[in-house]
């Protein structure tokens, strides 16, 4: 071990640092190189200690397994976490995000699977059960049914959510009047045949055909309607499922922490109708999976 | 467009949480590295890290541009940490080495690396861990803001809270430590591999 004897009369400990880290100011290095050059002790020392210096370039922090920021969104403004989050690994976390989402628009049941072959996220319409008419024992009622949960499905499910609550209010109520409008008109529609007594009565070809281009129309109108109020809301949020779309095909982890962040944008484009809400998250569901699946793929 | 600190900082306060996340994307890895290297361990680090943007977030509004916007975060960060550690009471763990993760292994490797090569840096960088994690706190604490975060004497007795010449001590009685550590360890290695083969090759034969 090299033995220090020198003979400067500053601080030297202060000094050979401040020289280390080349924070020296003009004057004391002028005092101090002209001791340097003639003192092998301090530049001996200095060397070792660039040495170690050498050493501590060489520690880094381990990667962290998951990502080190959940996004920052107005319920975190409010004080709450998403705690529940952070100790999923990255797939669950995804899922969780898009159910968060999905559960915010109101979308009607996103399920999720993990198993063996991996994840798997599906928006499925859990449709509440429709009364039939009761004037349509003509019709058979599987079809009635079908029928009617179609019509129902598009506009019962579209609750108003948090944002924009008034503007929500609006075109609800109009979707609403509209469907509302639509059964009414079926069920004159179906109440015309005349009411038979066996339920199992087969009715007129030409009744059913009509029903049924009628309940075509009811659902293209109340397609119409929807589009026509939510083109905005539409747009946007394909901007973002762009977004998200270079996000998902990217490589690195970080990219999932701002597939939260987009999808948290989601949660708050709440006018929105409901199945248009379910294509895009069906749309999105898919292309997460498929990176993950990707990504899962080359990892293994 | 990259905007500054300061003017993401100026839309954060207006309310545009876009410009937080962005603060965010880029202080979150140097300040996990100084969590994990004051405090040793990955999962606080990563709590310390994350405790530290809510922080941040909520007392935005009061920060006036008084100092760098990174300086004001590592401040926020340093008191996690030494909070963090009075609570638990202990010095900062080395994460022991687990059985080797093959996974990990590769994707720490350079591309023209061998294994044994890799192997060899990671057990350096272990020792570095283990003789850093052994140093007093302010020691530490001044070495990993002066090599890793590049920041000057000023900024660190500034960050710290202590005189300018103090700064300059801590610095070099860290590393004096660290350079007897490593020299030491250094030693025990050099005689380790020497009874190693010793053993293998056995005792000299006397030639008659």
């Amino acid at each position: 071990m090299t033995e220090h004897t020198c003979t400067y009369t500053g601080d030297r400990e202060e000094a050979l640092v401040a020289y280390l880290y080349s924070e020296m100011a003009a004057a004391e290095r002028a005092a101090f190189e002209p001791h340097l050059a003639a003192c092998a002790s301090c530049r001996a020392e200095l060397i070792e200690l660039g040495g170690v210096q050498t050493r501590l370039a060489q520690w880094s922090p381990p990667e962290p397994r998951r990502a080190l920021t959940a996004p920052l969104a107005s319920d975190v403004a409010a004080g709450r976490r998403w705690q529940a989050l952070h100790d999923l690994p990255l797939w669950a976390k995804t899922a969780a995000a898009v159910l968060v989402a999905a559960a915010a628009v109101s979308v009607a049941n996103l399920e999720v699977r993990y198993d063996a072959d991996g994840l798997a996220v599906r928006s499925g319409w859990m449709a509440p059960p429709v009364a039939a008419p009761r004037a349509s024992s003509a019709v058979p009622a599987a079809d009635a049914n079908a029928a009617a949960a179609t019509l129902a499905d598009t506009g019962a499910a579209a609750r108003p959510a948090t944002v924009a609550a008034a503007e929500t209010a609006a075109i609800d109520a109009a979707v609403a009047a509209r469907v509302s409008a639509l059964r009414d008109e079926l069920r004159q529609e179906l109440s015309v045949r005349p009411a038979a007594a066996d339920p199992a009565a087969i009715p007129a070809a030409a009744s059913l055909e009509r029903n049924q281009a009628a309940l075509a129309e009811a659902v293209r109108q109340v397609r119409a309607q929807l589009e026509e109020t939510d083109s905005r809301q539409q747009r946007e949020l394909a901007l973002r499922v762009a977004e998200l779309r270079r996000d998902v095909d990217a490589q690195r982890q970080g990219d999932l922490v701002r597939i939260e962040r987009a999808l948290n944008v989601i949660q708050n484009q709440s006018v929105m109708g409901a199945r248009q809400q379910q294509v895009m998250i069906d749309s999105l569901s898919r292309q997460v999976v498929n990176s993950l699946a990707v990504r899962t793929g080359q990892e293994r | 467009m990259t905007w500054t600190d300061e003017e993401l900082v100026a839309r954060s306060i207006r309310g545009d949480t876009d410009s937080f996340n962005e603060l965010i994307l880029r202080w979150e890895r140097p300040i996990y590295a100084l969590a994990y290297r004051t405090i040793g361990r990955e999962e606080d680090a990563r709590d310390v890290c994350q405790e530290t943007f809510l922080r941040a977030f909520r007392a935005l509004p009061g920060f006036r541009g008084q100092a760098k916007f990174s300086s004001w975060l590592y401040r926020i960060a340093l008191n996690l940490c030494r909070d963090w550690m009075r609570r638990e009471r202990r010095t900062p763990t080395v994460q022991p080495p687990e059985d080797v993760d093959l996974i990990e292994l590769a994707a720490a490797s350079e591309p023209s690396e061998s294994i044994e090569e890799l192997v060899a840096r990671q057990d350096l960088s272990r020792s570095v861990e283990r003789l850093m994690a052994k140093l007093p706190e302010e020691q530490r604490t001044a070495i990993v803001l002066k090599e890793y975060h590049g920041l000057t004497f000023q900024e660190i007795a500034d960050l710290v809270g202590c005189p300018l010449s103090t700064v300059k001590t801590r610095l070099y009685q860290g590393l004096s430590v660290l350079r007897r550590g490593l020299a030491g360890e250094a030693d025990e290695a050099e005689e380790r591999r020497a009874a190693a083969l010793h053993a293998v090759r056995g005792p000299r034969v006397e030639k008659i």
